[in-house]
């Protein structure tokens, strides 16, 4: 089996520490960690700006900087990455903290060991990933119903306007761009009534699409 | 290869126990030479700025510098240090900056016991 690759962000001022990670993060055989350093946190989002890793390993106190604001400043710049924070202060407060301003997992430096490290990495990853299908709709699936769509939409009376704003909203939210929406609407411009039928499948259209876990298989619109 | 001059459970110069060290890299002699390295490197560099923050009595750099030095105290496993730098940090973050000054000589003696066996380590690596 291939190992995935990882770039991760190893923001700490202890070498001896950063050693220890890189350690226990080389020796998982399903990933390959390309691990990058900071030591400080001007550093640390100048190289995350840079590289955007897939990952950040964030240690809670630096001597040059603070984790806390590192945190806000990368969540600034990107709102998923997982962040894992580490800090050798372990106190609820600080835990609660950093998980409300976006940490996904907060681990005690004192206890910290392979498993429990990999574990969390790995689980983030896989949370991350999970969230990046979801979020991301086939688009083939999708321009076929929108086309679908706008043919319908171009045989409605002018006043049915709804539909024509139904579809740009949908359209707006399987994340079609600006120039495709207005190509769309500028298609649906007939004047004809549509029959009933046709209304009601649109709405079924409209409906599926905004289900969440809409899924690209195929569509069997004309049942 | 390396060849191994003291035995697992020994304290090495009253600091360090050579087995618990071991233990934070998973059993690599290899990788806990380059931490006895490093250790070697920074703990004087870690000692001075806690020096000088006691000097300059600012209770949160003392903070800072105690949490620093504890840090690496505890991934070499030096227990005593890493306890005082422990003690130091609490003080500090009270705001007790005579009490937080008041651990430096230890810290110092107990780092020097740091120093000396991790250089009994270092030459491990033949």
């Amino acid at each position: 089996m291939n190992a995935k690759r990882v770039r991760l962000l190893h923001i700490e001022d202890d070498p001896i520490q950063r050693r220890v990670v890189a350690h226990y993060l080389q020796s998982n055989p399903d990933y390959q960690f390309e691990i990058t350093g900071a030591a400080d946190e001007e550093t640390a989002l100048a190289e995350f700006e840079r590289s955007r890793a897939d990952c950040v390993l964030l240690d809670y106190h630096l001597s040059a900087g603070d984790g806390m604001s590192c945190l806000r400043r990368i969540r600034g710049c990107d709102a998923r990455v997982p962040v894992i924070a580490i800090s050798g202060v372990a106190t609820p407060e600080i835990a609660a903290n950093l998980l409300r301003e976006g940490a996904d997992d907060y681990l005690d430096k004192q206890g910290l060991r392979r498993e429990t490290l990999t574990s969390s990495i790995v689980t983030a990853l896989a949370r991350h990933r999970a969230w990046q299908r979801s979020s991301q709709r086939p688009p083939a699936r999708l321009r076929m119903l929108v086309k679908r769509m706008s043919h319908l939409v171009r045989a409605l009376d002018p006043a049915l306007v709804g539909l024509a704003a139904s579809l740009a909203e949908v359209a707006a939210l399987s994340r079609l761009d600006d120039q495709e929406i207005a190509d769309l609407l500028k298609e649906a411009g007939g004047d004809t009534l549509m029959p009933s039928i046709q209304v009601r499948l649109l709405c079924g259209m409209v409906r599926e699409l905004l289900r969440p876990g809409t899924k690209d298989r195929p569509f069997n619109g004309d049942n | 290869m390396s060849t191994t001059l003291c035995t697992s459970e020994e304290l090495l110069c009253g600091a360090i126990r050579r087995s618990d060290l071991l233990e934070r890299v998973c059993g690599d002699e290899e990788v806990m030479l380059e931490l006895v390295e490093l250790g070697l490197t920074e703990c004087p560099r870690l000692l001075q700025a806690l020096r000088a923050a006691v000097a300059a009595g600012d209770a949160h750099t003392i903070e800072r510098a105690a949490h620093a030095l504890k840090g690496v105290a505890g991934n070499l496993a030096a227990d005593e240090a890493f306890e005082l730098a422990l003690e130091m940090e609490q003080a500090a973050r009270a705001e007790d900056t005579l009490l937080a000054a008041s651990f430096l000589p230890r810290i110092e003696a107990a780092m020097q016991r740091v120093d000396a066996a991790l250089s009994l380590l270092c030459t491990e690596k033949g």
